[in-house]
């Protein structure tokens, strides 16, 4: 991979690009603009607001308020069942709830007026599962949204997909099919994919949780070099050396509540619930059958290149 | 043999003036002594100096071409039916469920009829009479019932390829920021109609099929071909054996026509 040299396009193109799309309109005042003046460090990103919601009498989520800001690493762990799924499906109203409200970039979630596809547009989500779209060769899947939502030419699009391809290693299968790639490769499209969008957040439900081991790596690389170049994520993982290594905080969910909202350090040093110390402690019981995720290893180079942010 | 035959006339079968004639020949002789002609193909129908072999392609003619306006009708209309009743509004569903639960328990032959004969009778008087004098009046209704009555089983075979689409992937246009209609246009259906192709060959073969009941409203579509041959030539063995095998070769050919499509639509790395 780092044999060949990146094709020079990709140079002008962050992996992380929320500023910069000229050719989008906005979704409204206030909301998802692009070109809007940059929003400052630590402004607000992701607001949620007291928000609980029921699947009929079964309350999933009670009460969870929590603030992400921009640039911001937060992973979401908790027991399994736990709600961590429903929580960040939520932020692009994937899941409808039935109390409070949740932010985004300014943009009401729970309003009449606020365009949920143009909303969902700018929120990046990568799934479990990827989802990447079956019957789409890898090129067209990562073009067919900004064509048919963020109304790009094919031409644009198809430069900005390439790009990202080439940003996550992959430029080789442009024009293969979803299901000739290995799990680890489809995730890394998915990411592309969704990046490609210019997402002002990048939403990860378990994105390692269905790969083989060996891919693990490979994936979780992308999203490192995505946090370094200032991508607000909000995380749903297991992978807890990762979240030690890479995340600014992290929420920790048991019973549909957030019960521990804090900085790495304060989680992993001295988590204050005893919900959080079983569940910590029961991950780090598995250690001793062996460490599945090689924490040391993510403080080496990617093995995946990806080219430095471009000088503004 | 002669009796059986005798029993499946059509009341209704206008087409053949000379159907007596038919009746009384074949009760005469018997199928062990039945004298099969081959040349018979050639010899001239009295219908306006073409030979039988003509009747019959004419039939086939018709039958194809009302299959394939039936079907742009049940498929396009199937199509819309089967995608209401997966959409989340509860008012689609109903619309869907009722039209597909209509037309689809009333037998093809009543609703045949009821388009045909009882339709004129219960519209406004001119507008009953001006459908009446239409030219190819029977044509045209026949296409619109066979293409109503496909559309409720292709919605079926639609509505299930849908539903076997795994829910993740349902979602996956979702967050990309598609409306509803484009998860559909982009995702879902064209991962549906790879699935559901094999059903709707057999849904387009049976629609095939199923034009023969227009020959009850006079329609001369292949199978009231063979049957204007037999009544006119006496020859029943020779004219629905000719039938027979068109029907089998055309269906044949669409069997094949769609293992191709098949083919070309699979998509590279899918099992
Ligand atoms: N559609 C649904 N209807 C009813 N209950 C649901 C539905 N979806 C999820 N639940 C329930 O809501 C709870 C939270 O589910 P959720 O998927 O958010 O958990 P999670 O924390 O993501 O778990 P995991 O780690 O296993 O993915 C679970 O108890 C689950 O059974
Ligand atoms: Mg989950």
């Amino acid at each position: 991979m780092t044999a060949t040299p990146m094709p020079e396009t990709a140079v002008t193109t962050p992996i992380a690009d929320a500023d910069h799309a000229p050719e989008d309109a906005g979704l409204r005042p206030g909301g998802l603009v692009y070109g809007a003046p940059a929003a400052a460090p630590g402004e607000t990103m992701i607001a949620i607001d007291g928000i609980s919601k029921w699947y009929g009498d079964f309350q999933v989520l009670t009460n969870c308020t929590t603030k992400v800001a921009k640039g911001e690493f937060v992973v979401v762990c908790g027991p399994s069942g736990s709600g961590k799924s429903t929580l960040i499906k939520c932020v692009n109203a994937l899941e409808p709830f039935q109390k409070g409200q949740i932010t985004v970039a300014g943009t009401k979630v729970i309003d009449k007026s606020t365009n949920l596809p143009k909303l969902r547009s700018r929120v990046g989500m990568v799934f479990q599962h990827f989802e990447l779209f079956p019957h789409l060769s890898i090129t067209d899947n990562l073009t067919i949204a900004q064509r048919k939502v963020l109304g790009r030419s094919a031409e644009d699009a198809k430069k900005r997909g390439l790009d990202l391809l080439a940003r996550v290693g992959l430029s080789a299968h442009a024009d293969k099919f979803p299901g000739q790639l290995s799990g680890g490769q489809q995730q890394r499209v998915a990411i592309a994919r969704a990046l490609a969008m210019n997402p002002v957040v990048m939403l990860f439900d378990e994105p390692t949780s269905a790969l083989d081991p060996e891919m693990v790596g490979e994936v979780l690389d992308v999203m490192v070099e995505l946090a370094k170049e200032g991508m607000t994520m909000m995380v749903v993982t297991h992978e807890m050396g990762f979240a030690r290594k890479v995340a600014d905080r992290v929420i920790f969910m048991d019973r549909g509540e957030i019960v521990e909202d804090a900085r790495k350090e304060d989680f992993f040093g001295s988590p204050r619930s005893e919900r959080a110390q079983t569940f910590l402690s029961k991950i780090l019981q598995h250690r001793r059958y062996g460490d599945p995720i090689d924490t040391a290893a993510l403080s080496q180079p990617s093995r995946i290149r990806i080219l430095p942010m471009p000088s503004r | 043999m002669g009796r059986a035959i005798d029993h499946r006339r059509s009341t209704t079968d206008a087409a053949n003036d000379g159907a007596h004639r038919g009746h009384r020949v074949i009760q005469q002789g018997g199928a062990m002594n039945y004298n099969w002609n081959s040349a018979i193909f050639f010899d001239l129908s009295p219908e306006g100096g073409v030979t039988y072999t003509q009747t019959l392609l004419t039939g086939l003619k018709w039958t194809i071409l009302t299959a394939l306006c039936a079907w742009a009708i049940g498929f396009s209309v199937g199509l819309v039916i089967g995608v209401l009743r997966t959409l989340p509004s509860k008012t689609a569903n109903l619309v869907g469920t009722v039209y597909v639960e209509l037309f689809r328990n009333v037998p093809l032959l009543v609703q045949m009829f009821l388009w045909y004969f009882v339709l004129p009778e219960v519209l406004p008087t001119a507008t009953g009479d001006w459908l009446e004098q239409l030219p190819y009046a029977p044509f045209y209704t026949g296409v619109l019932c066979l293409g109503l009555f496909t559309a409720s089983r292709v919605a079926e075979q639609v509505r299930a390829g849908i539903q076997a689409l795994p829910r993740g992937q349902r979602m996956a246009g979702t967050p990309m920021g598609f409306t509803t209609a484009q998860t559909y246009r982009y995702v879902l259906l064209p991962n549906a109609d790879r699935i559901i192709l094999p059903p709707l060959t057999s849904e387009f073969l049976s629609n095939l099929k199923n034009t023969s009941v227009m020959l009850t409203i006079g329609v001369v579509e292949l199978t009231a071909a063979a049957r204007s041959m037999q009544e006119f030539s006496f020859q029943v063995f020779e004219a629905f054996t000719a039938a027979t095998v068109l029907y089998i070769i055309i269906n044949l050919a669409v069997v094949a026509l769609a293992t191709l499509l098949e083919r070309f639509i699979a998509i590279p790395g899918q099992r």
